[in-house]
């Protein structure tokens, strides 16, 4: 393609964009000349150019919308519908355009009269308006001296113009810049020049011309000049720089990238080289240029967001409701190829807000809100990604029809839509077909649109969230990363190939050994980590590869990558990590482009082809395997509206052993660390008791009953209990199973050591009691060894509804060196309280009948008395969502109820912090 | 078994191929004989090391390095639902040039 036609479509269709915009601001504010200056000064330029090209169409549009900006120009009222056609002049010289571009410089067949009448019309009823009779009569005597000359002139141009000759505006035009009155030159001398000028292409015509060529000439040779004027202020020292040339660039730069990767990998190899220092100084370079050349492909958002002020604009006039634009944060930058690609999913968004979810105008002032409505884009940078939102303040998603057409549609069933949070359920909009749009309008309601915006932005490596509130509006938010091709990634290795996992959604890694304080554990049969009290769903990474069953899982060891995708936390356990390696992503072949997992493979520093993981895809199959069941489990136990209890009746693990004796003993499963068989020759004596030597420190045995013995060969078994570092091992003659039941302790034992008896499979078995046998092992077993030496016995008020718990931590508590008292239930708890005993510190259990602990707390609080009374909640359930309950409930803190250390780290927190406020 | 054969048809001194005459780069795979017009043949080679792609197709044997891009490894055998053949030796792999990013045909006799 001709280099003047390349250049004259880049800009032209620059200019275009920028009259748009322009013209919106124009309608807004009518009396701005500032902006009715700049929008005729573009339009006439790019009149001028299409003129010296020779596109006689185009330059017929363009003159016709000049003219009717003149009239503005010269303080003719604004209409809606004269705007509106000059914006359809200006879309149709876009398509023009185009088709030119298409067709390598010939313009398009055609004469666009509908469009030229229709705008010649205007300016025409406007002059009508504005000139006086003067003006009539001048014409209508023109026309009467043009019929006398013959030729059908009038002022409003019967044909298009040809290139060469000017049109009797351009004249006019020529005289009215002359002087400074807008005044009707004398129409006699007006017929005589015109026929002079029609006649022939005498000099008025070249002359004429000249300047227009002149203007025209100019404009090719100073683009940037140009660029400045109409820029609107934004002064920048900038060049135009094809955009071949930069991709090249950054594929240079990529493959730097990598062939210093591999240099690293070499060096590494070698302890000492001479080739670290000099290699650390091009890696150091090379980074720097790396960065440099992806600012280049840098551009502010506001590129992306020129067109929506017109089509909010255009919107609001097809729907009949008024609706405002605000964008904030139009500088921040990213990157090229990213912005063109979220260009749609944006135009879409917009269109939905306005359509869908602002409301009309009637709806909107009876429910106090302004009649105008407001879309809200904002866009700002946040820890290596770019967040944009768009807001509306509209009527918010309709819950119920979502689950109307979720079932309807059959993307979900009845039963699971009842377990979902409203959360879960606004997410169905992104389900392929979907709308909830009674009419399918123009505009947006045929259902194609979510699905394809949530695909685009997936593409990209990015995520989309959305939020909700009824009546009060919506807000979607783009999260997507700043840069594509080059990814810091982890290097992870399962089922013995390798595999990268971009950094960005990498949390934390966990080691995972059966007998540390990280485990593996399985709640429901789905394999789940307990980190930090909260339960992760875990999944295996040759299970999302589809490699092996989940039977066959090693889960005593291996390493978790816990990542986050949005607002889903989960695990993935890889067999082995290696390092992190940036690397530049290269996208799949086209037939392994749908596979979900992956989102491009790469080379890396040796040469070996891995695949990179996609966290979305990894979420998605998540979502379908493992947390489904998950939040059952969580909605169980989370059940408290019915006052289940759930601690004494659910079924737990329990360890079934014999010691001492035929009866069957147990003990909760998830006290017990680790069962270890020790061959007898291992077990030392010393200072009276019997020791092990255990993973590097001793291990005290202890027996169950008073004058049991080890065996005296063979192999023993134990119960291995480990807290902070330190292990006991209680010697058992058999372990026999492991089972879930209920532990109903129905016979409450006298003895030491045994809580009770509970009918465990269907067999009446001993409870043992921990508390009694880990002090036996260490004495202070149960002590704190930070605990303050303070003299002052402060006094707890424990409050569970079940025997085992309080058994169990009531000790703890009584080691620690509180003074505790029991109750059952809230009553009798408020009972004793009403009594008048002052107790430094409450810990209450959560799940209990009757009267709950959230409202055991709640009330408390409401009284002045206890207002300020440290209450620390224990539950088994720890979840967010309870913690934040929790919070609101009153309580100073929330320990899970298992978690023995922390319960004491609670209590101290929370009464040191009481006593030092009290001095 | 037969060990792999590849051989250009050519015409005598028409290197370049007139408007009549197409050359060929002539495969067995599975005793039967197969022709790839040679303007698409990119490479021949030996594959080396070839990643394994979980959750791909079946007849995607896998990925591979060629000087720096990363290629899709077709297996012919399975794509052709041939019966697999055990032996390793004699793999060949034919890179192809298409409209869109480089495909490989791993050629097993």
């Amino acid at each position: 393609m001709d280099d003047l036609l390349r250049e004259f479509l880049t800009e032209t269709n620059e200019s275009l964009d920028v009259v748009d915009v322009e013209l919106v601001k124009f309608e807004q504010e009518p009396n701005n000349a500032t902006i009715l200056d700049n929008i005729f000064r573009l339009v006439h330029t790019i009149k001028g150019t299409c003129g010296f090209l020779g596109l006689p169409r185009l330059e017929a549009i363009a003159h016709a919308a000049e003219t009717l900006m003149g009239k503005f120009r010269d303080g003719v009222p604004v209409t809606h519908e004269a705007v509106t056609l000059v914006l359809a002049s200006i879309d149709r010289i876009k398509d023009i355009l185009a088709d030119l571009e298409a067709a390598n410089g010939t313009e398009p067949e055609g004469a666009d009269r509908d469009l030229i009448d229709e705008l010649e019309r205007l300016s025409l009823s406007a002059d009508n308006d504005d000139m006086a009779d003067e003006m009539a009569a001048a014409m209508a005597e023109e026309k009467a001296a043009e019929e006398e000359v013959g030729t059908d002139i009038y002022q409003v141009l019967e044909r298009p113009l040809r290139p060469g000759e000017v049109s009797l505006d351009e004249l006019e035009r020529a005289f009215q810049e002359a002087e400074v009155e807008i005044e009707m030159p004398d129409p006699a001398e007006d017929a005589e020049d015109e026929a002079e000028a029609m006649d022939a292409a005498p000099e008025a015509a070249p002359q004429a011309e000249a300047p227009v060529a002149k203007k025209a000439e100019a404009k090719p040779k100073n683009p940037s000049a140009k660029g400045k004027a109409s820029s609107q202020g934004v002064s920048n020292q900038s060049i135009r720089v094809n955009v071949e040339t930069l991709e090249h660039l950054m594929t240079m730069v990529s493959e730097l990238v990598l062939t210093r990767n591999q240099l690293l990998e070499i060096v590494r190899r070698h302890e000492d080289s001479e080739f670290k220092v000099p290699l650390q100084r091009l890696s150091n370079v090379t980074g720097e240029l790396q960065e440099g050349v992806m600012k280049t492909r840098m551009q502010p958002i506001g590129n992306a967001w020129q067109k929506l002020p017109r089509i909010v604009r255009d919107l609001s006039q097809e729907l009949d409701k008024p609706i405002g634009l605000e964008m904030i944060g139009a500088e921040t930058e990213l990157d090229r190829q990213v912005l063109e690609l979220i260009k749609d999913p944006l135009t879409h968004m917009i269109r939905n807000s306005a359509d869908h979810g602002l409301e009309e105008p009637a709806d909107r002032v009876a429910a106090g809100k302004p009649e105008k409505g407001n879309i809200t884009l904002s866009a700002y940078h946040e820890g290596g990604h770019i967040i944009i939102e768009v807001k509306d303040d509209g009527r918010g998603l309709n819950l119920e029809k979502i689950k109307e057409k979720a079932l309807k549609n059959g993307v979900t069933t009845e039963a699971e839509l009842e377990k979902m949070a409203d959360q879960q359920i606004y997410k169905f909009i992104f389900a392929a077909g979907f709308s909830t749009a009674t009419n399918v309008t123009s505009v947006s309601g045929r259902g194609v649109g979510m699905d394809v915006v949530r695909n685009n932005v997936e593409l990209i490596g990015g995520s989309i969230d959305l939020r909700s509130t009824p009546g009060k509006g919506s807000s979607f938010i783009i999260k997507i990363p700043l840069t594509l091709a080059i990814v810091s990634t982890l290097i992870v290795e399962a089922g013995g190939d390798r595999y990268a996992i971009p950094q960005l959604s990498v949390v934390e890694l966990v080691r995972v050994q059966s007998n540390s304080e990280h485990r593996i554990e399985r709640l429901k049969d789905r394999p789940v980590l307990r980190l930090r009290n909260k339960l992760l769903p875990l999944v295996h990474m040759s299970q999302l590869l589809g490699q092996t069953e989940e039977a066959d899982l090693d889960e005593d060891n291996g390493f978790i990558v816990v990542m986050q995708v949005g607002s889903q936390t989960f695990g993935v356990v890889v067999d082995g990590v290696f390092h992190t390696e940036e690397i530049v992503v290269k996208p799949m072949s086209s037939m392994l482009r749908n596979i979900n997992m992956f989102s491009g493979n790469t080379i890396l520093g040796d040469g070996s082809v891995i695949m990179i993981i996609d966290p979305n895809g990894v979420a998605s199959a998540m979502a379908s395997h493992a947390s489904g069941t998950l939040t059952d489990t969580f909605e169980d136990e989370q059940d408290n509206e019915e006052a289940r209890v759930i601690d004494a009746d659910a079924p737990i693990s329990l360890l079934l052993f014999r010691a001492g004796s035929e009866e069957p003993k147990a003990v909760p499963l998830s006290l017990v660390t680790r069962l270890e068989e020790f061959d007898v020759s291992k077990i030392e004596h010393s200072n009276g008791r019997d020791l092990v030597q255990y993973r590097g420190s001793l291990m005290p045995l202890v027996y169950v009953n008073e004058g049991d013995r080890h065996k005296p060969e063979g192999t023993q078994p134990m119960l291995v209990f480990s807290d902070n570092g330190r292990s006991m091992g209680l010697v058992v003659d058999q372990i026999v199973d492991i089972v879930e039941d209920r532990m109903t302790i129905e016979v409450v034992s006298e003895r030491q050591g045994v809580l009770g008896s509970a009918i465990i499979r269907e067999r009446a078995t001993e409870v043992i009691d921990l508390g009694y046998y880990l002090p036996l092992a260490f004495d202070d077993w149960f002590m704190r060894k930070e605990i303050d030496t303070t003299t002052k016995v402060r006094k707890l008020l424990f409050l569970d509804d079940s025997a085992f718990f309080r058994n169990m931590l009531t000790p703890v508590l009584k080691a620690a060196g509180y003074d505790v008292t029991v109750c059952s239930s809230a009553q009798s708890a408020y009972e004793l309280m009403e009594k008048g005993t002052d107790f430094a510190a409450i810990v209450t259990d959560i799940e209990m009948p009757d009267i709950s602990g959230y409202e055991f707390c709640e009330s408390l609080r409401r009284d002045t008395r206890f207002r300020h009374l440290p209450i620390i909640a224990l539950s088994a359930v720890v979840t967010p969502a309870s913690i934040e309950k929790g919070r609101q409930a009153g309580f100073d803190d929330y320990v899970a109820k298992f978690d023995r250390p922390g319960l004491l780290a609670a209590l101290k927190d929370v009464l040191t912090s009481e006593m030092g406020v009290a001095a | 078994m037969t060990t792999h054969k590849l051989s250009a048809v050519e015409d005598e001194d028409n290197r370049q191929g007139s408007a009549d005459h197409i050359q060929y780069v002539t495969v067995v795979i599975g005793s039967q004989l197969f022709g790839l017009p040679i303007s698409q043949v990119h490479d021949v080679f030996v594959p080396e090391k070839v990643t394994q792609v979980p959750l791909a197709p079946p007849e995607v044997e896998g990925v591979l390095n060629l000087r720096g891009r990363i290629v899709t490894a077709i297996n012919m055998r399975r794509k052709l639902h041939l019966k697999p053949n055990d032996a390793d030796q004699g793999m060949m792999l034919l890179v192809l040039s298409t409209k869109g990013s480089p495909m490989a045909l791993l050629l097993m006799p």
